[in-house]
């Protein structure tokens, strides 16, 4: 394609990463005032981030307290605070709050954050963990995304019987490239999956459903590779059969994807025939507009990526063929 | 210092951000490396 | 056009079986072994019998050059359907095998309780092997080191099939009226070998001729 050629490509995908990292790290993680209270029932956490609105600051006999409000559902809360509140009316700010179940109250602990603009959810059990889903869950999606394109490149070098050698040997370097970047970005999500699974799981691999699927998925493309290295036959013939190979390994992909990890009991969200992915605190479905958003704006720029490393690796793949030639 | 000895994260973010730029930079090398080639030819 | 000749394949894959059970066996002696055990030993030793046994029915055309002709006298989809209907038979033959040397050795911990469950779960299983690995067998007929890189890469794009079908194989050992415990497994199962015998067809005329 054109337009990965170009520079201004290039430096929007290296721009565009960047800031969304940046933001994916940046953005703080805030919980309602119903988490404080669970938090502390289930985990024995004591502090929890809330995003607060400062609504109608009034002192009464306990101390100074200001009045929070919960992200969604706009419920006021009494807040009871030591110091002076850290900015006046209709401001709003991150704060670490603590729950006395004896009185019944909420304590401000600590502002974290003044004027956070946006948030994300705190997922029980998860809490700064729950980032990596930012970028865990967009390298799958770009990993699958890449087989597919690998696949439709390989159907077209199939279907088209008409066109020149030429054009037939850019179809395959196409669908090589496509299989290697997706083997690159399922690898790159094992990575960070394993290292996700290390901190909240307790170990690096747990053999869950999802796990077997993705160690499945990097066997099959790892077995394309070996099965193009291993045939002796003419270049044309190689490519034939590697393409019909990724026809016949990217009918199974779909169903390790989607429907095993979604029947068998797992620890990832989703599994065991649960509904979607939990992404939002109050276990219900989708619901946080949020991380929904960054997580798709991500998976944009992952996609940007992947066309500029499939790209380049087409290109790479072509000058070494060339240079087959020339010997 | 204070800053990020606070909010360890954003010591993950730099981290991330390093990697990424090393990787930008030699994703541009490469390209560029493959346009002469492909000029040559 | 259904070829027969590869007849002598049979007493070797069926060896292979009988020692895998006794292998079992002696690793596994005076053991009460659980269904989800017995289901894993009984697709091992199947899947590795169809290994070795289905391996051969390209590779050997190549071994002995009659491959050539073949293509010369024979449209690719008559190839095809005649390869794949002798290996589903042979598969079906392999499965029946096996239900034999488990239930004689392993009298009382194979205790099939739905059997027309299994039986069916078994026959989609054993076609999608076979199926898949005739068409693979096809793709790698000239490659180097053919015999052991048909499971390297049958392994992997029969893990869908493998998945589902010790599973249901697991529940039809463990009790009776098994169809809602397994009828997401059947699906699976029979849209996995749906799609791969519709795929395999369309496909097997790319790589048969030159």
């Amino acid at each position: 394609m054109k337009f990965t050629r170009s520079r201004i490509f290039h430096f929007v995908v290296g721009i565009a990463l960047a800031v969304v990292t940046f933001i994916s790290f940046s953005t703080p993680m805030a919980g309602s005032f119903e988490d404080v209270v669970n938090f502390k029932m289930n985990s024995g956490l004591s502090k929890v981030p809330v995003k607060c609105t400062v609504v109608r600051p009034s002192f009464d006999s306990i101390g100074k307290k200001f009045f929070g409000s919960r992200d969604f559902t706009g419920r006021v809360m009494p807040v009871s605070i030591a110091g002076v509140l850290p900015s006046g009316e209709g401001s709003t700010f991150v704060a670490d709050i603590s729950y006395d179940a004896g009185h019944a109250e909420y304590h401000l602990e600590k502002v974290v954050r003044l004027d956070p603009g946006m948030t994300f959810p705190l997922i029980p059990g998860l809490g700064e963990l729950g980032r990596n889903m930012l970028f865990h869950v967009p390298m799958s999606m770009v990993a699958f995304l890449a087989f597919l394109m690998g696949t439709i490149n390989s159907i077209l070098y199939l279907a088209k019987k008409k066109s020149t050698p030429e054009q037939k040997m850019l179809l395959d370097q196409k669908a090589r490239a496509a299989s290697a970047v997706g083997l690159l970005f399922t690898l790159l999500s094992t990575v960070t999956g394993s290292i996700w699974a290390k901190f909240s799981w307790g170990t690096f691999w747990n053999w869950d459903p999802r796990e077997v699927d993705i160690f499945i998925l990097l066997l099959i493309y790892a077995a394309y590779f070996i099965l193009r290295s291993l045939l002796e036959e003419s270049e044309e013939k190689k490519a034939r059969i590697a393409a019909v190979y990724n026809i016949i390994a990217f009918a199974s992909v779909p169903l390790l994807m989607f429907v095993l990890p979604r029947i068998a009991q797992s620890l990832h969200p989703g599994g065991g025939g649960a509904e979607a992915p939990v992404i939002n605190a109050n276990g219900k479905t989708h619901t946080d507009p949020t991380l929904l958003g960054m997580l798709w704006t991500n998976v944009f720029v992952f996609v940007l990526l992947y066309f500029w490393l499939a790209d380049l690796t087409r290109r790479v793949l072509g000058l070494a063929e060339h240079e087959e030639e020339d010997i | 210092m204070e800053f990020l000895e606070s909010n360890p994260l954003y010591v993950v973010g730099i981290i991330a951000s390093v990697i990424w730029l090393g990787l930008f930079t030699f994703l541009l090398g490469l390209d560029r490396r493959v346009r002469k080639l492909e000029a040559r030819k | 056009m259904v070829e027969f000749r590869t007849r002598y394949g049979v007493s070797a894959v069926v060896m292979f079986l009988l020692v895998t059970v006794a292998v079992i066996l002696f690793s596994a002696p005076n053991e009460q072994l659980a269904p989800s055990l017995m289901s894993a030993f009984f697709w091992i030793a199947l899947f590795f019998g169809a290994m070795t046994g289905l391996a051969r029915s390209f590779i050997s055309e190549e071994e002995r050059g009659t491959g050539l002709l073949l293509r010369l006298y024979a449209p690719a989809d008559s190839v095809y359907i005649g390869k794949l209907v002798f290996n589903v038979m042979m598969m079906l033959g392999l499965a029946i095998a096996a239900i034999l040397f488990f239930l004689f050795f392993f009298t009382r911990d194979f205790s099939v309780q739905d059997w027309p469950m299994f039986l069916l779960q078994l026959g989609l299983g054993a076609a999608g092997i076979a199926s898949v690995s005739t068409i693979l067998s096809a793709l790698i007929g000239r490659a180097a080191q053919k015999g052991a890189l048909l499971p390297v890469i049958a392994l992997p794009v029969l893990t869908p099939l493998i998945i589902a079908t010790t599973d249901a194989t697991r529940i039809t050992l463990e009790h009776a009226n098994t169809w809602q415990d397994i009828r997401g497994d059947i699906i699976i199962l029979f849209s996995f070998d749906l799609v791969m015998a519709l795929f395999s067809y369309v496909l097997f005329e790319f790589i048969w001729k030159d």
